[in-house]
C-alpha cells in the first residue's frame, strides 16, 4: 500500500480520475477510522445483555474522551455509506464503471451492501428497546422467506428466542466477520485504481 | 530488460516464455534483430523478470535502465494529494463536531413482551423496508426477492450495459433511469419514516 501511495505522489493524476480517486481514498480513510474508534470501543464494551447498558454508560461518562469515540464511530458508519452510496450512483450514472475495469464496480457494489451490515449490526450492540425490536422485525421478515427463511431466522438469533446468543453472534459478525472482509474488498478497490492510474500515466502497473 | 533467447528456440517455446511474463503480470515484445531471439520487457519489476532464467530456453537476461530512469526522473505532484488531505481533515473535523453536537445516545430498557407503537430505522434501511412493506406480510419474501433482482442487475452492470456511447447525453436512458430510481429511493425513505 505504501509503495502504490509512493508512486501515486510520483504521478500526475489525470483530471477524469480524480473525482474517482477522492472517493476511493476517503472511503478508506472513513473505513480506517471506523476500525481505529472500533477498536477503542472493543475495550470497555461488554457483549452480554445484562452488562452492555452499564458498559456503554461507562464508556459515554467514564472512560476519557469516550463521548467522542463512539459518537464519531457512529457518524463515521453513516457518512460511510453516504459516500460509498455517492460513488456508485456516479459511476452509475457516468459510466465510469466501463473506464476503470468491472472489477472495481463488483468490489464497490459488494462493499456497500457490507457497509450497511456492518452499521446496522452495530446500531444491534446497543441492545436496547428500539435495537430489539429493530432485529425483531428484520428477524421476523427473514423467517417469512419460503424453505431457508426459518433456518436463517434461527441462525441469526443463536436458538428459538432472541437473547444473549443473538447480542454474541451479532457481536461477532460485527467486529470479526464482516469487516474483514470489508477491507479486502477495499483494498482490492484502492488497489485496482491505483492501477488503472500508474497505467494510465505510463507507468509500471 | 532483455531476455535473450537460445540460438535456435522455436515459436512455441518463444510463446512459452511470453506467457510466462504474462503470468507474472509483466509485458514483453519480441525484437527481431538476427541471431538470437530477443524480448524486450517493457514493463514489471526486475525481481520477477529474474525468475524467467530458471526456463530452459532462456538464456541470459540483460538489465536496462529505461525503465528506471523513467520512474526516478519522473517529476513529483503532490499538490493535489495535498488538497486532498486538506478536504480529509476537514471531513474529519466535521464528524468530530457532529458527534459532539449530536452525539448517539443509550436507548431504554429492552421490554420484550409491550412492542413499541412504531420501530424507528436507520435512513439507510428504510427504503428497502418500505419497499418490501408494500407487499401483504405473508409475501414479505416476493419483496425482498424483487429487490434481489434489482441488487442484482445493479451488480452486473458492467456486464448488461455493453453500449460504446459514453458522453452523459448518450446515456440519456441509464441516467433517467437512476433519476427515477434516486426519486423512489428518497419517496420510500420519507415514507417508511413518517410512519
Amino acid at each position: 500500500m505504501a509503495h502504490a501511495l509512493w508512486g501515486l505522489l510520483r504521478s500526475p493524476v489525470p483530471p477524469e480520475l480524480r473525482t474517482d480517486l477522492a472517493f476511493g481514498l476517503l472511503i478508506l480513510v472513513l473505513f480506517l477510522m471506523q476500525v481505529a474508534t472500533g477498536i477503542l470501543l472493543t475495550l470497555y464494551y461488554q457483549p452480554s445483555p445484562a452488562m452492555v447498558a452499564e458498559s456503554v454508560q461507562f464508556i459515554m461518562r467514564d472512560v476519557s474522551w469516550g463521548w467522542l469515540v463512539r459518537g464519531t464511530h457512529h457518524w463515521s458508519a453513516h457518512a460511510l455509506i453516504a459516500v460509498c452510496g455517492i460513488h456508485l450512483a456516479r459511476s452509475f450514472c457516468l459510466g465510469t464503471y466501463r473506464r476503470l475495469g468491472s472489477a472495481t464496480w463488483y468490489a464497490s457494489v459488494v462493499v456497500l451492501a457490507l457497509l450497511v451490515v456492518l452499521t446496522f449490526s452495530g446500531q444491534i450492540l446497543a441492545w436496547d428497546n428500539e435495537a430489539y425490536w429493530r432485529l425483531s422485525r428484520v428477524v421476523r421478515q427473514v423467517e417469512s422467506i419460503p424453505a431457508i427463511g426459518r433456518s436463517l431466522a434461527r441462525v441469526m438469533r443463536g436458538g428459538d428466542e432472541m437473547g444473549a446468543t443473538t447480542l454474541s453472534r451479532t457481536y461477532s459478525a460485527h467486529t470479526m466477520l464482516v469487516p474483514w472482509l470489508v477491507w479486502m474488498l477495499i483494498f482490492l478497490d484502492t488497489w485496482l485504481l491505483v492501477r488503472c492510474l500508474r497505467i494510465r500515466v505510463g507507468g509500471t502497473p | 530488460m532483455i531476455v535473450v533467447l537460445r540460438q535456435g528456440s522455436t515459436e512455441e517455446e518463444i510463446a512459452e516464455v511470453l506467457r510466462d511474463l504474462e503470468r507474472r503480470s509483466l509485458r514483453g515484445r519480441i525484437v527481431h534483430a538476427g541471431g538470437k531471439p530477443l524480448i524486450h520487457v517493457t514493463s514489471g519489476s526486475t525481481r520477477r523478470a529474474r525468475r524467467l532464467l530458471r526456463l530452459d530456453q532462456v538464456e541470459a537476461l540483460v538489465p536496462t535502465s529505461g525503465p528506471r530512469v523513467r520512474v526516478e526522473g519522473r517529476r513529483f505532484y503532490p499538490y493535489y494529494f495535498v488538497n486532498l488531505c486538506a478536504g480529509f481533515v476537514l471531513v474529519l473535523g466535521l464528524l468530530v463536531l457532529l458527534a459532539g453536537q449530536l452525539p448517539s445516545g443509550m436507548g431504554v430498557e429492552i421490554d420484550a413482551q409491550h412492542p413499541p407503537s412504531e420501530t424507528q430505522f436507520p435512513w439507510y434501511a428504510r427504503a428497502p423496508l418500505a419497499f418490501v412493506a408494500l407487499f401483504p406480510e405473508s409475501l414479505a419474501w416476493l419483496g425482498w426477492l424483487v429487490l434481489l433482482v434489482l441488487a442484482g442487475v445493479v451488480f452486473f452492470l458492467p456486464t448488461l450495459d455493453r453500449s460504446q456511447r459514453r458522453t452523459l447525453r448518450e446515456r440519456w436512458w441509464i441516467v433517467a433511469a437512476g433519476i427515477l430510481a434516486g426519486i423512489g429511493w428518497l419517496y420510500l425513505t420519507l415514507s417508511e419514516g413518517a410512519r
